[in-house]
C-alpha cells in the first residue's frame, strides 16, 4: 500500500467534504437549515458528469454544475424565504426532487466513462498529487473566515442568523441576506459535486452521491459553525471514509459500515453538548435562528 | 420591480378563512399539476407519457396489483400516523426509516433467540417488538431535545443513517446467511402474519392502530396538549404541561409507530432483511401527513395514494425500464406541490399591475 497514493485520496475525498461543508455553514449561519442539500449535490454531479461526457470540456462541466445547483437551490429559497414554508419539509421536497430526477435521467451514463479529455491539471509533491479544486477548497475557508467576521455582508449574515428581528430594525435586507447566503451555497457545493462526479468516483453509477448533502449539514454543525474548523472536520471525515476502504485490504477485521456510523454519531454529540451550552447562555457560534420561519406581519400579529 | 412604465404590485395576505371545496379544488389540482409535471422527465427517459400515466394507473389499481398496492400502503400508512404524531406537537421527526429499520432489526434479533412461541403471542410480539425498539430509537432524539435542546430534525436524521448502517454491517457480517448475496435468515415461520384472501392480514392491525391514533390525538389530554406545544405560547405554562416528559412521550409515541411499521413489514413480507429493506416509506409518510394536513382521518387516503406510486413502480420497471427512482420524482414533485398549496390557502395573492405615472400622481 502506498502511503502517497493513500494521502491523495484524502485530499480528494476532503476537498468534496470540505467546499460542500462549507456551502451548508454559510447558510446555516443565515438560519436556513437546508435539508435540500442532498438534493442539489445529486443534481449537481449529474451534470458534471453528463457535460463532461458530452462536451468533453472540463471547465464547462464545472460551470454548468455550479449554475444547476444555484438554480436548483433557488426552489428552496423561493419556498422557506417568500413562501414562509417549514424548512425541514421544504428541504426534504427539494432533496427528493434532487435525488429522484438524477437517479431517473442518470440512468442514460450509468456505465459510459468519462472522455480522456477530462482531466484536472495536477502538481506532484512528493508523489502527492495535489489540483487546484483541493487549493481552492482551502482557500475558500479561509475567505468565508473573513467574510464571516470581518466583512459587512458577514456581519449580517450571522445577525440574519442570530436574530432577524433585530436584523429588520437594523435596516437589514433579510432577503436579499439569505438569497446571498444560498447563491455562495449553492456555488460551494455545486464544484464539490462537480469535483466528485469527475475526480473522486471512477464511473456514474446509481446512488453514487447518497448520503453526501446530509453529512455535509452534520459537518457544520460538528465543526461549531465555524469556516476554519470545518477544515478539521472535512479531513477527519476522508480520513474515516478512506480507513473504511484501506482496512479490509490490510485485513482488519473491522466493518465499514460501522465506520461510516461514525461521523453521525459524532454529530449528534457535538449537537447535543453544544446546544445544552447554548442554553447556558455561553456562545459557541450556534445560529439562534436556525430553521425558523421569518415573517414580518406574523411577528407583530403575536404581539397586538 | 418595474417593467416598462409599469409598476408590478404584488400583495400577499393571510387569509382568515377558505372554504373547504376551494381547498378541495386547490388540493386535486395540485396534485394533478404534480402528475403533469411528471411527464417532461419521462419524455426524457424517451417513453411516450400517455403509456407512463397508463402504468402507473395499471401498476396500483388493477385487480393483480391492488394486492402490492396494499403490501406498500401499510408502512406508509403507519409512518404518516408517526409523522403526524410528532409533527402535531411541532416536534419534527423525520427518521422515520431509522426507526423502521430498528424495528425489524429487534424483531429478527428476538424471534431468533425464542423461535417456538405459539401463534397469536407472536404476533403480538411483532408489534410490541418493533413498537418498543422503534420508540427507543427516537427517544434518544426526544431526550436529547428535551434536555439539551438538540434539533430533533438533524438528531433524527442521523439516527437514521446509524440504523441503515447497522442494517448494511448486519446483512454484510455476522447476519449474512447466504452466500453471495447479503440477505440474513428468515424470520421464524411462527411470526410471518398470514394472509387473508390476496390481502394481508396486517391491515387490521393498521386499522387498530389508526384508530388508536385517532383517539390519542382528539379525545385525549396528550393530544391536547400537543397542540399547546406546538402553538409554543404561554397557554401550555398556565395549563402545567411539563413540557420535558411530553417530548419524549410524543417522540416515543412517534419513533413507536415508525417501528411497528417496520417489524410488521418484516413479518408480513420482506420475511428477512437486506440492504434494501430500506425503502424510504418514512419519507413517503412525511409527504402523506402534509397532503392529510396532519388528520388521521384522511391519512388513509393519502397514504393510499403514495402507495400506488411505489407499487406502479415495479409495474413501470418490468414494462416501460423506467428506474424505481422515478418513485422519488414524483414524491419531490408531490411534496413541492403540496406545500405550495399550503401557502396559497393560507395566503391570497394578488398581482396587480400599476402604471408608473398613476402612482406618482397619488404621492
Amino acid at each position: 500500500m502506498n502511503i502517497s497514493i493513500i494521502v491523495s485520496d484524502i485530499l480528494e475525498r476532503s476537498t468534496v467534504y470540505l467546499l460542500a461543508t462549507e456551502g451548508s455553514l454559510i447558510v446555516q449561519r443565515a438560519g436556513l437549515l437546508n435539508l435540500g442539500i442532498e438534493g442539489f449535490f445529486a443534481i449537481a454531479a449529474l451534470v458534471a458528469y453528463a457535460v463532461a461526457v458530452y462536451t468533453g470540456n472540463v471547465i464547462y462541466a464545472f460551470i454548468a454544475a455550479t449554475i444547476s445547483a444555484i438554480a436548483f437551490n433557488m426552489i428552496f429559497t423561493v419556498l422557506t424565504v417568500h413562501l414562509r414554508l417549514n424548512h425541514i419539509v421544504s428541504g426534504l421536497a427539494v432533496s427528493m426532487l434532487g435525488i429522484g430526477i438524477s437517479y431517473t435521467l442518470g440512468i442514460v451514463l450509468v456505465g459510459v466513462p468519462l472522455p480522456s479529455t477530462i482531466t484536472i491539471p495536477t502538481i506532484s509533491i512528493c508523489g502527492v498529487c495535489i489540483d487546484p479544486l483541493i487549493l481552492t477548497s482551502i482557500i475558500v475557508a479561509v475567505l468565508l473566515w473573513y467574510m464571516l467576521y470581518r466583512t459587512r455582508i458577514g456581519y449580517e449574515i450571522r445577525i440574519v442568523g442570530e436574530n432577524p428581528h433585530a436584523a429588520d430594525l437594523l435596516g437589514i435586507s433579510i432577503n436579499k441576506v439569505r438569497y446571498v447566503a444560498t447563491l455562495i451555497e449553492g456555488f460551494l457545493v455545486g464544484l464539490g459535486a462537480a469535483y466528485y462526479s469527475l475526480e473522486v468516483i471512477p464511473v456514474w453509477s446509481t446512488g453514487v452521491t447518497l448520503g453526501k448533502g446530509w453529512l455535509a449539514i452534520a459537518l457544520a454543525m460538528f465543526s461549531l459553525w465555524h469556516p476554519i474548523y470545518a477544515i478539521v472536520g472535512a479531513y477527519l471525515i476522508a480520513c474515516s471514509d478512506t480507513l473504511a476502504t484501506i482496512l479490509p485490504r490490510l485485513g482488519i477485521p473491522v466493518s465499514p459500515y460501522l465506520l461510516y456510523t461514525l461521523p453521525y454519531a459524532l454529530t449528534i454529540g457535538v449537537l447535543a453538548v453544544v446546544s445544552y451550552i447554548e442554553i447556558r447562555k455561553k456562545k459557541l457560534g450556534i445560529p439562534t435562528a436556525l430553521a425558523k420561519v421569518y415573517s414580518r406581519e406574523e411577528k407583530a400579529r403575536k404581539y397586538t | 420591480m418595474k417593467i416598462l412604465n409599469y409598476k408590478i404590485d404584488i400583495v400577499v395576505r393571510r387569509r382568515e378563512k377558505i372554504s373547504k371545496s376551494r381547498k378541495a379544488l386547490y388540493t386535486a389540482l395540485s396534485l394533478l399539476i404534480a402528475f403533469l409535471l411528471a411527464a417532461p422527465i419521462t419524455y426524457f427517459l424517451g417513453v411516450n407519457p400517455i403509456l407512463f400515466y397508463k402504468y402507473l394507473i395499471i401498476g396500483s389499481f388493477s385487480p393483480y396489483s391492488i394486492s402490492s398496492t396494499i403490501v406498500n400502503l401499510i408502512p406508509v400508512a403507519l409512518c404518516c400516523l408517526s409523522a403526524i404524531f410528532s409533527f402535531r406537537a411541532g416536534l419534527w421527526n423525520i427518521g422515520q426509516d431509522g426507526q423502521y429499520v430498528l424495528g425489524a432489526i429487534m424483531l429478527l434479533w428476538i424471534s431468533s433467540l425464542i423461535p417456538n412461541v405459539p401463534k397469536p403471542i407472536a404476533y403480538t410480539l411483532v408489534v410490541i417488538i418493533g413498537g418498543i425498539a422503534g420508540g427507543l430509537w427516537c427517544l434518544i432524539c426526544g431526550v436529547l431535545r428535551a434536555f439539551t435542546e438538540a434539533n430533533e430534525a438533524v438528531t433524527t436524521l442521523m439516527m437514521l443513517y446509524i440504523a441503515t448502517n447497522i442494517l448494511n454491517y448486519l446483512c454484510y457480517g455476522p447476519w449474512r446467511s447466504k452466500v453471495g448475496f447479503p440477505e440474513t435468515f428468515p424470520l421464524p415461520q411462527n411470526y410471518q402474519l398470514p394472509n387473508i384472501g390476496p390481502i394481508t392480514s396486517a391491515v387490521i392491525i393498521l386499522a387498530i392502530l389508526t384508530i388508536i391514533a385517532w383517539f390519542i390525538l382528539e379525545k385525549t389530554r396528550l393530544g391536547l396538549e400537543m397542540s399547546l406545544l406546538a402553538e409554543g405560547t404561554r397557554v401550555g405554562d398556565y395549563a402545567g404541561i411539563r413540557y420535558r416528559r411530553l417530548i419524549c412521550t410524543v417522540m416515543f409515541i412517534s419513533g413507536m409507530y415508525a417501528g411497528i411499521a417496520g417489524s410488521l413489514y418484516l413479518s408480513y413480507y420482506a420475511k428477512f432483511l437486506q440492504p434494501g429493506f430500506v425503502a424510504f416509506y418514512g419519507f413517503s409518510g412525511i409527504i402523506a401527513a402534509w397532503l392529510c394536513e396532519l388528520r388521521v382521518e384522511y391519512s388513509i387516503l393519502a397514504s393510499l395514494l403514495l402507495a400506488a406510486i411505489y407499487a406502479s413502480s415495479y409495474t413501470m420497471q418490468a414494462a416501460l425500464n423506467i428506474p424505481s427512482y422515478m418513485v422519488d420524482t414524483l414524491e419531490g414533485l408531490l411534496l413541492t406541490c403540496i406545500l405550495l398549496t399550503y401557502f396559497f390557502t393560507r395566503y391570497s395573492v394578488k398581482i396587480r399591475l400599476i402604471k408608473v405615472d398613476r402612482v406618482e400622481k397619488k404621492k
